[in-house]
């Protein structure tokens, strides 16, 4: 009796992940069949159509800026990613290991700051931009990108030093260590998987987003991807679905292999930084 | 961050030299870093004072002659906005200054003679300071981009920025006090629109977040079930939702849910009339959130997974022995103490869904139309009526006035989360 | 002076005119001699042009054409955006990032531009395009009494037909009801008729049946606001009856690439849209007929009519290139050129009529043509802008929600009152 029970549990836990795996594998196997499929009108495309053409993937490389705009998109989630990394652990190390005045305070306006969009004052950041004269320049989106993820992935990276072990840097530090030395031969290399989670999340950012860009970026040689394939499809008098299916299957699948491959790393990310309390 | 106060030392009749010439009194006494630094402080107001003076002036009156054109040339005039943001600055810089001088004259009333050298100088402010030299990066980001444009938008809202008719460089833009903020309140149309927009708002960010923290929480207990086979393989699949960029997913589920898209011609196929998913306003709702989850579930499901690994195994086999059953367990187990690590996760969350953009801009753009509402449909959510206002319609003003709105709403949620951390863990956090 | 010695052969018959119109505009400047002596393009002059995907092809032949033309070397640059965002773009980033030195409009938003100081006066040519061109485009392309825009085409709406559906031209909208009854069916997304409903630019002519209108008669007067008169509510009710010819549902047929997706697919029998249109109709293999709107009730539905304009940014660095390149854009020549490769159609007064009378010009051109008739120019004044929110909402309200014409427009005339209050 028991085991029949158990049995039906189990039954129904797998029935649960199939339901589940059919409801993500869908859409995504519609959006593949889509990319294969002539023409440029996918509202009467059904999930039974099976016509295929490679014209979409051939037209993104030899119609469209779209290589451009991936290269556009690689240098602008490096550059992210690097500036980010930088930048937060070394804020992230003075928050976890130092005392100064109006300390708590500041930690407090971190985490309001951390929960609002850059996007809330976009005009302001505009008219800022534009006094710089970085309207229209990678520079200016990557100001607004580092800084923007900076308040959160500081609360999150200092979330992980703290539970490094003062003794190490105590330990180091009679035996004559700098501020500088135990930050980069203590606490960077004990450091390494929220490092990696950073990385990733400041590196996808570029590929996700597509807001700011449109705010900031003009010029169509220097689009990102995000921008560059939805205007294929925002403007009505030139849409282009399957052209779009094509060119968001290619962003997805190296941003998802990478998400695969360092998937350890994102949970520990997630744990130790959003979970730790 | 300053050293202790010595004892205070026999006064001087004479106030000290640094009142007249910043870090005067410094350098005479050979504090050679501080009394450069207050001195070169001195050097740049004095060259900049007009200049400063003149974007004080500008940001009082925001510009009296508008830029025009006679014939093919260009005769150019005030551009309030802009007048506006150096305004901004040069208040940031005259606080700095005030600050800087004080702190000069504090510093110079109780000093002492240095007794070391420069170099030595040079490595004890370092020693000294270093918090402050390695915070300066993200603090003069922080307050470029962060603060200063807050404060810009809480200026706009005061003003008549608007289009058409105050659109500089053409035009000029006026302050007009809270008549914004009257005007959203108090004229019917835009208060019905804010309450009916703001409401939905929170329905949506509380609900979505709920469901996603419910089916990420099924998924990792499912997937953490003993009995389940190929467990990388269908956390590989459930984890496609977080990987794919959500605008790509968006834009997707768009197509498929539309009226006569591929899901109603399957449902068409049986026979019954199309579900109008994203053109009924209940409805539409429902599949915003909806589709809110098939993005949001696969974060949480991550984070529980790891979650579930802090549990120490001990307390299972300890309730075992007590004889408690599988539910008993989750309730007074699992449960809790997946809850008590998340929690902040879960107001993080809120505050994302809160604003998130494109969860409802990509899939309805705020559609169906509601007749009762200004600029905005009936899945409209604050940050997109924004939007709309900003971008299709140029309204920066009242843009400002709802983002204030958003502030403060949010804040007050910080700064809730903020005590019930701290009353949590007094200090451990703020080390 | 220096025009003497161009070698304008492409517009020949036009070229006295210009020549004439452009002294006697620059006659109209103070230093009116030392402009007309300096009417050549700003050296190095590089200029950005702004159009949409249609246009494209046209567009690389005209700036080819301009320098081959006149022996001029400005370089150019293309971006491809619609118009709608064209002028958002203009008043967003005037003055602030790189904007279009020409950009092509819908003259609706003319008056916006203009008040939010984003585009230049025509210097050239004002005087010709008051001449030369339809009545409705030379004051499409006049603000405050002035001239800004150089009209490039002309558009109204017409009904498409499928003629494998429909034998002949439905003639009144109530033929379409009746046909309807028999043929609709929603679970095969089989209509009778389709339009945009949500959109007042295309149900508006229903609206203005009894003789509704939103700016006084001359679409120019922002205290004679007509939404709500008893004949644009007339109009409205009998808009209502057309639910049984076209029971789809509104929000989805928003999307352009639906409604047309289903013609195509031979679900539907009739559907409205523009010259712009044209050309993928007749590409996409159905059976296509164009006939000007039926009537209904035995009035004759008033359509917007939209005229394209070319307009020069305020920011330009090089005015004098920019006025002149937009300028040959509305020349005839390349009126005429735009009409071959795009289907636009030319807002010249005789090259209009030239075609109207053509036998070989095409049945759709034709159809417009004839619409043009019973059309009426979209106001340009600002206050425009706040009429498409509220009258979208207030045809929702009755449409989809079964509200009173009477209750939905008088709080449609609310709503843009207090919008137009709330700017000044």
């Amino acid at each position: 009796m028991n085991k029949l029970m158990h049995k039906a549990g189990v039954f129904a836990v797998y029935l649960l992940l199939a339901i589940n795996a059919i409801l993500v594998l869908g859409p995504i196997t519609w959006t593949v069949m889509a990319s294969f499929k002539p023409g440029v009108n996918l509202f009467s495309s059904s999930f039974t159509d099976f016509s295929f053409t490679l014209d979409h993937y051939r037209a993104l490389f030899t119609d469209t800026p779209y290589l451009q705009w991936y290269a556009n998109t690689f240098v602008l989630a490096f550059s992210n990613m690097a500036i980010s990394i930088i930048v937060v652990t070394m804020t992230a190390f003075i928050f976890s290991r130092y005392r100064f005045k109006g300390k708590r305070n500041v930690m407090m306006g971190i985490l309001v700051i951390q929960m609002f969009p850059a996007f809330l004052s976009i005009t302001a950041i505009y008219v800022l931009l534009s006094k710089l004269n970085l309207i229209d320049t990678f520079t200016g989106l990557l100001f607004v990108y580092v800084t923007g993820s900076l308040p959160f992935m500081t609360w999150l990276v200092k979330g992980y030093f703290d539970a490094i072990p003062t003794s190490l840097d105590e330990a180091a530090k009679i035996d004559g260590a700098g501020h500088l030395t135990i930050f980069f031969e203590i606490i960077l290399p004990l450091a390494k998987p929220i490092l990696v989670f950073v990385g990733l999340t400041s590196f996808t950012a570029p590929w996700m987003d597509f807001i700011l860009p449109t705010l900031i970026l003009r010029s169509e040689e220097k689009m990102t991807l995000a921008v560059g394939i939805f205007q294929w499809i925002a403007s009505n008098s030139a849409e282009n679905y399957t052209l779009f299916s094509a060119g968001a299957l290619l962003v997805a699948i190296p941003i998802t292999l990478l998400f695969v491959a360092t998937q350890k790393h994102i949970t520990v990310g997630l744990v130790s930084g959003a979970v730790k309390e | 961050m300053d050293t202790a106060m010595d004892q205070p030392r026999v006064a001087n009749k004479l106030p000290p030299l640094s009142v007249f010439l910043m870090g005067g009194t410094q350098l005479l006494n050979r504090h050679y870093i501080k009394g450069c630094f207050y001195l070169l402080v001195q050097i740049l107001l004095v060259l900049f004072a007009t200049d400063l003076l003149t974007a004080l002036e500008g940001f009082i009156t925001l510009g009296d002659t508008a830029q025009h054109r006679v014939g093919f040339k260009i005769i150019h005039g005030d551009h309030s906005i802009h007048m506006l943001v150096e305004g901004v600055l040069a208040i940031f810089l005259t606080v700095a200054f005030l600050a800087a001088y004080l702190l000069n004259i504090k510093d110079a009333v109780k000093i002492t003679p240095c007794t070391i050298g420069l170099k030595q100088q040079l490595r004890a402010f370092y020693d000294e300071h270093f918090a402050l030299i390695m915070l300066t990066p993200a603090g003069i980001a922080a307050l470029a981009f962060i603060i200063l444009p807050i404060l810009i938008t809480v200026l706009v809202s005061l003003t008549n920025y608007a289009a058409p008719a105050h659109i500089p460089p053409k035009n000029l833009v006026d302050w007009v006090g809270f008549r914004n903020f009257l005007s959203l309140f108090e004229l019917k149309i835009w208060s019905s629109t804010l309450l009916g927009v703001g409401s939905w708002t929170v329905i949506w960010a509380v609900c979505s977040t709920i469901l996603t923290f419910g089916f990420g929480f099924v998924l990792a207990l499912a997937l953490s079930n003993r009995d389940i086979a190929g467990k990388k393989v269908w956390r590989v699949i459930f984890m496609l939702p977080y990987a794919i960029p959500a605008f790509v997913s968006l834009l997707i589920f768009r197509l498929l849910l539309n009226g006569i898209g591929p899901v109603n011609s399957i449902i068409n196929g049986f026979g019954i009339e199309s579900i109008p998913f994203l053109s009924d306003p209940v409805l539409a709702k429902v599949t915003v959130i909806a589709i809110g989850v098939w993005a949001g579930a696969p974060y949480f499901m991550l984070l529980i997974a790891g979650a579930l690994t802090n549990i120490p195994k001990e307390l299972y086999e300890a309730s075992e022995v007590d004889g408690a059953s599988r539910f008993q367990q989750f309730k007074e187990i699992t449960l809790p103490m997946i809850l008590h690590q998340v929690a902040p996760s879960l107001v993080m969350t809120f505050a994302f869904n809160f604003n998130n953009f494109g969860a409802v801009y990509l899939l309805t753009e705020g559609g169906p139309i509601n007749p009762e509402y200004r600029f905005a449909g009936h899945t409209d959510i604050l940050i997109t009526w924004i939007y709309k206002l900003t971008l299709d319609f140029q309204q920066y003003n009242i843009a400002a006035v709802v983002s204030i709105i958003i502030f403060l709403f949010l804040s007050l949620i910080a700064i809730w989360q903020f005590r019930r951390m701290n009353s949590f863990k007094t200090d451990v956090s703020m080390r | 002076m220096y025009y003497h010695n161009l070698n304008y052969d492409l517009a020949a018959n036009s070229m006295k005119p210009i020549y004439k119109n452009l002294a006697f505009a620059l006659s109209l400047l103070s230093a009116s001699t030392a402009y007309a002596e300096q009417l050549i393009p700003e050296k190095n002059a590089q200029l950005l042009i702004w159009t949409d995907e249609l246009a494209m092809d046209y567009m690389d032949y005209a700036t080819e054409a301009f320098n081959e033309t006149f022996g001029y070397d400005v370089q150019f640059r293309f971006r491809q955006l619609a118009p709608m965002n064209s002028a958002g773009r203009l008043i967003q980033d005037g003055g602030t990032a790189r904007v279009a030195d020409v950009a092509e409009i819908e003259h609706d938003m003319l008056g916006k531009l203009v008040v939010s100081g984003a585009v230049m006066e025509n210097l050239v040519s004002a005087d010709r395009v008051d001449k030369e061109f339809i009545v409705s485009a030379a004051s499409a392309a006049k603000a405050d009494g002035k001239g800004y825009g150089f009209p490039v085409s002309y558009a109204t709406t017409a009904l498409f037909y499928n003629k494998d559906i429909l034998a002949e031209a439905p003639e009144t909208f109530e033929d379409l009801i009746a046909f309807s009854t028999t043929f609709n069916n929603r679970t095969e997304n089989r209509y009778a008729l389709l339009w945009d409903v949500q959109n007042y630019y295309e149900s508006r002519m229903f609206m203005s049946l009894y003789g509704g209108y939103e700016f006084g008669q001359a679409g120019s007067d922002a205290d004679d606001i007509g939404v709500n008169s008893e004949a644009t509510k007339r109009g409205l009710a009998a808009m209502l009856k057309l639910k049984t010819a076209n029971d789809s549902n509104p929000v989805d047929m928003r999307n352009t690439q639906v409604r047309r997706g289903l013609f195509t697919e031979g679900k539907v029998a009739a559907i409205v849209d523009g010259p712009w249109a044209t050309k993928s109709h007749l590409e996409s293999g159905v059976n296509v007929g164009v006939v000007a709107m039926p009537t209904l009730e035995g009035q004759h539905p008033r359509t917007f009519s939209t005229v394209r304009l070319a307009v020069v940014s305020s920011y330009t660095e090089y005015p004098v290139a920019a006025q002149l390149f937009a300028d040959f854009l509305a020349s005839e020549a390349m009126l005429k050129k735009r009409f071959e490769m795009t289907k636009s159609i030319p807002p010249l007064n005789h090259l209009m009529a030239e075609i109207a009378n053509s036998a070989t010009a095409d049945e759709a051109t034709k159809a417009f043509i004839a619409q043009g008739f019973y059309a009426d120019a979209m106001p340009s004044i600002p206050e425009m802008g706040y009429v498409w929110s509220p009258m979208a909402n207030a045809i929702t309200a009755s449409w989809v929600n079964g509200e009173t014409p009477e209750k939905s427009l008088d709080n449609a005339l609310m709503v843009i009152k207090e919008q137009i209050a709330f700017q000044e």
